[in-house]
């Protein structure tokens, strides 16, 4: 896990559904210390129930998965990896803009509203064989 | 989570977390006692505390049905952290999100 010198939360957590909630404590706990704002507070438990949420519904080849937090200079990042097959959650095209509720889809919110919540979100596929993984780094604003 | 007729139009009353885990406990049962009444429905968001993306599509989920049979869904009294998802998603688009119970129930019925 590699997010530079303000790593401070590394999680190693098997894939399940209890891992959604023990993402969110111990994200919570890590970041209690800093003066957080609840509206940003609120966009992190969003952005990690999506992301951690997503590897537990459908990552059926995710055995464990990584989180790590850190928070530097009024930034949040968060870098979630797992152990499956490669998949890019940002590789999707966003679903067109909801025109009326007889046609909306009730599909692929998640990743859209990872989007915007965030202020920069990547996917990167790291390592090599055996070793290889799914990297997800989102930073946030506190503000 | 409470359902009650109010004239005519369901009044349900949802709390707490609206996330993957709860969603999935409640969403059965909010469609089951909002979608077969086939009338207007107001939804009191005042006590959730948290919605993510499961949570809006059981409300937008909720909404289509009923709109099917001509019957509006209001949301109502959403607090400042479900409102910024709420309108992050840009359901506010195709449901009406009002602030008071007395605006849903008249909007539900307009």
């Amino acid at each position: 896990m590699e997010m530079g010198e303000e790593t401070k939360l590394v999680a190693r957590l098997p894939n399940g559904p209890a891992a959604i909630e023990q993402s969110r404590l111990a994200v919570i706990r890590f970041l209690e210390p800093f003066d957080i704002f609840g509206r940003t507070m609120n966009r992190v438990e969003v952005v990690l129930e999506e992301l951690v949420g997503n590897l537990v519904r459908y990552g059926k080849s995710v055995n464990q998965l990584t989180v790590a937090a850190g928070y530097r200079g009024g930034v949040i990042d968060l870098v979630i990896e797992d152990d499956g097959v490669e998949f890019d959650p940002f590789a999707a095209a966003e679903p067109p803009p909801f025109q009326s509720l007889s046609n909306a889809s009730l599909g692929g919110l998640g990743i859209p509203l990872v989007r915007r919540l965030t202020s920069s979100a990547r996917y990167d596929r790291i390592g090599a064989g055996s070793e290889a993984r799914n990297r997800v780094s989102v930073r946030i604003k506190n503000g | 989570m409470q359902f009650t007729d109010v004239g005519g139009i369901t009044k349900a009353v949802l709390g707490g977390r609206l996330d993957s885990l709860s969603v999935g406990e409640v969403e059965t049962r909010f469609i089951a006692n909002i979608v077969p009444k086939e009338q207007p429905t107001v939804v009191d968001l005042s006590q959730v505390s948290f919605i993510a993306s499961l949570g809006i599509r059981m409300l937008l989920g909720t909404a289509r049905s009923l709109g099917r049979n001509g019957a509006k869904l209001v949301l109502f009294g959403a607090t400042e952290p479900v409102m910024e998802i709420i309108e992050t998603t840009a359901l506010t688009d195709i449901i009406p999100v009002v602030a008071s119970e007395a605006e849903a129930l008249a909007l539900a019925t307009a």
